[in-house]
């Protein structure tokens, strides 16, 4: 056995709040976006909120966003979720697309913690026509049938050798 | 969980018991067929962690049918770790002294080598000849068919049947029959 | 109802496929010629092919009813999406692994439908159903990354070893609704396909 499930859990499809039954809301509620004014390490996130902050936030207007220089210190985002969690991720020394790409795909999460799916689907109805029996299909005829019987092969038995 | 809920539970991973007519079958024909009703692997619930296998009888293994010659030419090898401690049986050798061992071996060998290989084979119950106890012959509920059918042999000379079976002409009658 | 009908149609059916018969005691004689022989030979009606065509299209008719009564019942279906297969009903979650364009809160109509059943009966595809017999209508609720997954591969004997490490990307899909909107068995004579965006 390997002991890989002792630091990734494995958890199963879901979705938080019933999300999707109805309507889709984005799970996203806050982004904070920490910055230097001088590092060179913070320069795609300056071109980033320079040209690209006002846009993003009018594409997504259920996100409140936050820009907070902070002198001489490495650049953050910081995404906040509907159920209380929070994604932190270094940007340092990304360019402007790379920030752009990694805050997109910060709205597009629910803030589950990340685990390995052991199924790739989730149901609450799992079976509409009844669930499998020994007696499903079963021939009737062997209800009344005295065992052993004769029994025939196929005609086309030689085939199947 | 529901009554309902409980006695469709029993019933989806209830044991069915299964006949098997070994009578002129290649024992590693029907190996497969046999192993895989023991492992349950015929069934749309199948999975390796559920517990789905099911039981087999298998009669006439004292009537199975090894192809061309390898009733002589087949060798069942066996070491009991002794220096010296090797022994070589031929397949006709095995079968006379357990009529059932052939088709045994046949099925342990078709099942994949892991710890559930002789929890499943004790679900296997072989009988040399078509007598199965009384209290095993009530569980049966289903016949697996067998893969090959079962030549009729001819009736014997003289037999009312071979007798009236018609004829194109009659022999002539100083026909010396043998 | 239907159900029982179809029962029957399998019924019938099985006369076709090889018999098990009784076996006989050794201490009979075994006549195939004589007529009074105590072997009753079950006689097998097979149905014409008037009868075939009568059962099956007066099925096509009552499925067919059901479905514009309203009675078909909660539906599922089988869908074939990104080259994987799902059984899908109302309300199930599925996940598509790799690259899959759509994002966040776009409503998908799944074209691909290989069966689709209810409680009483079930459309099977050959291999796909026709497009517009059924609507299988999903929403993407979440795009995100899998675990981090290591792949590790190496040659024996030969001082070559790797270790990779790669996320592959996840797109949750939640189905709406599954409809059958077509009539059974009534394809349309000409089919109109809208060409992809270049």
């Amino acid at each position: 056995m390997s002991n890989s499930h002792l630091f990734m859990s494995a958890g199963w499809v879901t979705a938080p709040l019933n999300n999707g039954i109805g309507r889709y809301s984005g799970q996203l509620q806050r982004v904070v976006i920490k910055f230097c004014k001088t590092h060179g390490c913070s320069r795609g996130v300056r071109e980033f909120v320079e040209s690209n902050l006002i846009d993003f936030s009018r594409q997504n207007p259920g996100v409140a966003v936050y820009v907070k220089p902070r002198r001489h210190r490495a650049p953050t985002i910081t995404a906040e979720y509907c159920n209380g969690e929070r994604g932190y991720m270094h940007v340092s020394n990304m360019s402007r697309d790379e920030v752009y790409k990694w805050l997109s795909h910060q709205t597009t999460q629910s803030g589950r913690e990340f685990c390995r799916y052991r199924k790739f689907w989730r149901t609450e109805t799992p079976s509409i026509q009844g669930v499998w029996s020994p007696h499903t299909f079963r021939d009737p005829r062997l209800n009344l049938a005295e065992f052993p019987m004769v029994s025939t092969a196929p005609k086309d038995w030689f085939r199947f050798c | 969980m529901s009554a309902l809920q409980r006695v469709t539970q029993w019933q989806t991973f209830a044991r069915t018991w299964h006949l098997f007519d070994a009578r002129w079958q290649n024992p590693f024909e029907c190996s497969s067929l046999i192993a895989k009703h023991l492992q349950g692997r015929h069934k749309p619930i199948y999975h390796p962690l559920n517990d789905c296998g099911d039981m087999v009888v298998a009669i006439n293994t004292r009537h199975i049918a090894l192809a061309s010659d390898e009733w002589i030419k087949r060798v069942y090898f066996h070491h009991t770790g002794y220096p010296g401690g090797a022994t070589w049986t031929l397949a006709w050798e095995l079968h006379d002294k357990d009529p059932t061992m052939i088709l045994k071996k046949a099925v342990y060998s078709a099942i994949k080598n892991n710890l559930q290989r002789r929890t499943t084979m004790q679900r296997l119950f072989l009988y040399p000849d078509d007598k199965i106890p009384d209290d095993i012959l009530a569980n049966i509920t289903n016949q697996i068919r067998s893969p090959r059918p079962v030549p009729t042999p001819l009736p014997d000379p003289a037999s009312e049947e071979f007798q009236s079976f018609p004829r194109i002409a009659p022999f002539p009658e100083d026909y010396v029959l043998k | 109802m239907l159900a029982g009908l179809m029962r029957n149609v399998l019924q019938r059916r099985t006369a076709f496929l090889p018999t098990l018969t009784k076996c006989l005691p050794a201490s009979q004689p075994t006549s195939r010629l004589s007529q009074s022989s105590h072997i009753a030979l079950q006689q097998e009606v097979l149905p014409t092919d008037d009868e075939i065509r009568h059962v099956t299209s007066s099925t096509i008719q009552k499925v067919n009813d059901l479905v514009a009564q309203g009675n078909e019942g909660r539906l599922f279906a089988v869908i074939h999406v990104a080259g994987k297969q799902f059984k899908v009903t109302a309300e199930d979650l599925i996940l598509i692994e790799g690259y899959w364009p759509p994002s966040n809160g776009d409503e998908i109509n799944m074209e691909k439908v290989m069966l689709v059943g209810g409680v009483d009966f079930t459309l099977v595809g050959r291999p796909l159903l026709p497009p517009g017999l059924v609507r299988v209508k999903a929403t993407v609720i979440e795009k995100s990354l899998s675990h981090t997954k290591p792949v590790f591969y190496k040659k024996p004997r030969k001082q070559y070893r790797r270790l990779n490490f790669y996320r592959a990307h996840l797109t949750m899909l939640r189905i709406n609704e599954i409809t059958i909107t077509g009539d059974i068995n009534n394809p349309p004579s000409v089919v109109q396909v809208e060409r992809p965006p270049l």
